[in-house]
């Protein structure tokens, strides 16, 4: 996560507001009389970041205030989840700002909890057996409400992120990048294998890195040879639990998505 | 009755800088080949602290707040870092 | 010049909001607040109102826009009712813990459940407790004059706090009633333009705000907030005697209707008062010695203006429109508190009636004074809340 955090400050500069859910990126705004922040930082409530922004957003332009950025980092759990009706409202109505997902694929700041960003198979406290549900995808969501500007980035991949965050910066209305981001103790791997696990990732298939600009797809890292998946999954300790099978289905999920996904490279995504 | 005016801020906010030595939390540091490093700057987007910093060309740490995570390692293009142990005081910089 | 006009209560919270000059309004829809939004979004639109309507998706994003405009610098608004309000909680605390001078309408509805479109004012007394000032109109010119009123207190730099300006739905916001709409020019005399103070979002001047506090800083915060809402009570006289020299009609946390000799002291909220203002000027014809103590400001509680208010009375009639379940109606809580330790005190007879719309009728109001009178008869000196208007069995 503050991979994200400071890639994206490093994009965005000192003209900043930066919201933060209680979560892990809320580490950074701070505690008690200190804060991480050297931009103005608000902490929200877990679902409204959204909403926070929106108020924010018509106050700077009331007041003629227009080249300051709004951005929201929120959590999967805050956004997929809870934060969902906030998003899509400040989406629906247009405003200027940027929204990043950390997703870390559960509720990690409070134990590793599951959430609707949790894949399928993956252990946590609360799917101890591995969760049985796939994946919401909040990207596509948003997409289908006409989103000018959204896409996936990975914490693995940072001037990709850099250059989506550089685009959502210059978008006048609401942006959205949804950044794969591994946890080390949530995943179960070692720290330092951080941006490995991220890279392989992308490298599957698993998590294709792709923008969508006024509803034309663009894949932005494009991987000849697919690697296979079992490589990204025995990476992790959270999923131990997996059977071949699963690992086989999933697998062709996989290469059957992306497949897709390169078809439709350069056309409305619906 | 008059009230006395307050100037002071009323609420919860946060104002000063957090400073912890987050370099007493690392239990081995990042170790830089300088004849390897050609300061090409991936390190210094990759590391979570910003406790990279290239001048003239090559690497420098600042290990008051490393905390030997070892993702540096891993993407570094020439494998000009790698983790030793940590021995010594924790705040001596490279 | 001031203007008369036969506006309704919703409609003068708009002309409100539209006189003082609000930047940013985020509502969502709710019976009997509609109108409330519906006029703002028209007064946008023609300019009638220099500022942003967000039409918000939920009552929760409601109030968390509006902390957001107004954590920038911008004079915000919302307005709302019963479940909506409950819907807010989450975020009530967030704007008066933050010192935000935000003022938001609630035309009172009943909570859920059972459903009711109708008064009560369990949705506000839901909020008591929230560190927001709290102030309730008796009819449509006080829905008006508590807006302007509201933000001139919320700002001021001693106060600092969100104002909640409660009118009875329907009973206030549905009815139309004559009303003296203040000169724009007189306003802007009356409610300099909002400036940034204390917590805020600036680029210029970086802080966070609202970040997590450890026991070691959090009761002080809490401290500095109750001292706020107990200094609060001062400045709002200050602020009534203001807006008379402005506009001529005077504000202040009770108002006290005969009290001269009255034996017996009503004690209402909201529209209620207005009831038995006129019941009490009824009784004082047949030299029936009773008064009427109007709560304007229910939080804070002025509790020494009440004490001071009531410690010649023989009996005092509390009436709650909110059920206080599990206990007694809020108001004779804070009324019996208010009077604790007098020696010698009245007796405080504490009713609640009107819940859900029910008309609290004068037949009704009769009701309570003769049982608090045979209560009194009887050395009976404090009820629990007594239901005065459930209807008997078989009804």
């Amino acid at each position: 996560m503050e991979i994200v955090a400071r890639t994206m400050m490093r994009v965005l500069g000192p003209k900043t507001i930066v919201l933060t859910p209680p979560s892990c990126s809320a580490i950074i705004t701070g505690y008690g009389r200190e804060t991480g922040w050297r931009v103005p930082a608000f902490q929200s409530n877990l679902e409204n970041v959204a909403a926070y922004a929106s108020g924010i957003r018509a106050g700077l332009e009331i007041l003629g205030k227009d080249d300051i950025n709004v951005v929201g980092l929120a959590g999967d759990g805050g956004t997929v989840d809870i934060g969902l009706q906030a998003l899509s409202g400040a989406v629906e109505r247009g405003h200027r700002f940027i929204y990043i997902c950390y997703d870390n694929e559960a509720y990690m700041n409070t134990g590793i909890q599951r959430s609707g960003a949790t894949p399928q198979g993956a252990w946590t406290t609360t799917t101890p057996g591995g969760k049985a549900e796939a994946k919401k995808d909040v990207v596509a969501m948003l997409v289908a409400q006409g989103i000018p500007y959204a896409a996936t980035a990975s914490a693995g991949y940072v001037e990709d992120l850099a250059r989506k965050i550089e685009k959502a910066k210059n978008v006048n209305g609401p942006s959205y990048i949804h950044v794969h981001c591994p946890c080390s103790t949530g995943w179960r791997f070692p720290a330092r294998n951080t941006v490995l696990v991220a890279r392989l990732a992308v490298e599957t298939g698993l998590w294709p890195l792709y923008e969508v600009e006024n509803g034309i797809l663009r894949i932005t890292r494009k991987v000849k040879e697919l690697k296979p998946l079992e490589e990204f999954l025995r990476a992790q300790g959270r999923f131990a639990q997996i059977t071949p099978e699963q690992v086989k289905r999933w697998q062709e999920e996989v290469q059957a998505n992306y497949q897709r996904l390169l078809a439709k490279e350069g056309q409305r995504w619906n | 009755m008059s009230i006395k005016q307050t100037s002071r801020r009323e609420g919860p906010y946060a104002y000063k800088p957090a400073d912890a030595k987050t370099g007493a939390w690392r239990q081995e540091r990042p170790k830089v080949d300088l004849d390897k490093c050609n300061g090409c700057s991936t390190c210094t987007r990759y590391c979570p602290t910003g406790i990279m910093r290239v001048k003239d060309k090559k690497l420098c740490i600042d290990y008051t707040y490393c905390k030997g995570c070892g993702v540096c390692v891993t993407v570094c293009p020439r494998q000009a870092l790698k983790m030793v142990p940590e021995e010594g005081p924790s705040y001596a910089s490279a | 010049m001031p203007q008369l006009k036969a506006l309704d209560g919703n409609r003068v919270v708009a002309e409100g909001a539209r006189l003082a000059r609000i930047q940013v309004a985020a509502a969502y829809p709710i019976t009997p607040q509609t109108p409330i939004v519906e006029y703002i979004s028209e007064f946008v639109r023609q300019g009638q109102i220099k500022a942003k309507y967000i039409a918000v998706e939920s009552e929760h994003s409601a109030l968390s826009a509006v902390i957001g405009a107004s954590l920038v610098g911008a004079r915000a608004f919302t307005a709302t009712a019963g479940a909506g309000l409950a819907l807010m909680h989450e975020i009530t605390g967030v704007a008066a813990g933050n010192r935000l001078p935000i003022v938001m309408a609630v035309t009172n509805r009943a909570l859920p459940s059972p459903w009711s479109l109708q008064v009560d004012h369990s949705d506000s007394m839901g909020e008591r407790d929230q560190g927001w000032i709290q102030l309730y109109a008796e009819n449509c010119q006080e829905a008006l004059d508590l807006v302007l009123f509201g933000y001139r207190l919320a700002e001021d730099s001693r106060v600092r706090l969100p104002v909640m300006l409660c009118l009875d739905g329907f009973y206030v916001s549905h009815t139309t009633e004559v009303v003296s709409v203040p000169d724009e020019e007189e306003v802007d005399r009356f409610l300099p333009p909002y400036r940034l103070q204390n917590v805020y979002l600036d680029v210029d001047d970086p802080m966070s705000v609202n970040a997590l506090t450890s026991p070691n800083i959090y009761t002080e915060i809490r401290y500095e907030h109750f001292q706020a809402l107990k200094r609060s009570l001062t400045v709002m006289e200050e602020i009534g005697e203001e807006f008379y020299q402005h506009f001529g009609r005077r504000y202040a946390p009770v108002e006290k209707v005969e009290l001269e000799g009255a034996e017996t002291v009503f004690v209402t909220l909201g529209s209620m008062s207005g009831t038995v203002r006129h019941m009490v000027k009824e009784w004082r014809r047949k030299d029936v010695p009773v008064g009427l103590l109007k709560i304007t400001s229910f939080r804070p509680f002025p509790k020494a203006l009440v004490r001071d208010a009531l410690k010649e009375a023989k009996q005092v009639i509390v009436i709650d429109r909110s059920a206080g379940l599990g206990s007694e109606g809020p108001l004779s809580l804070e009324v019996k508190a208010a009077l604790y330790g007098l020696s010698p005190a009245p007796a405080v007879y504490s009713f609640i009636g009107g819940l859900g719309g029910r008309d609290f009728t004068l037949a009704t109001l009769e009701k309570t004074l003769e049982k608090a009178r045979e209560l009194y008869a009887q050395g009976l000196v404090s009820s629990g809340s007594i239901w005065v208007d459930v209807k008997e069995a078989g009804d």
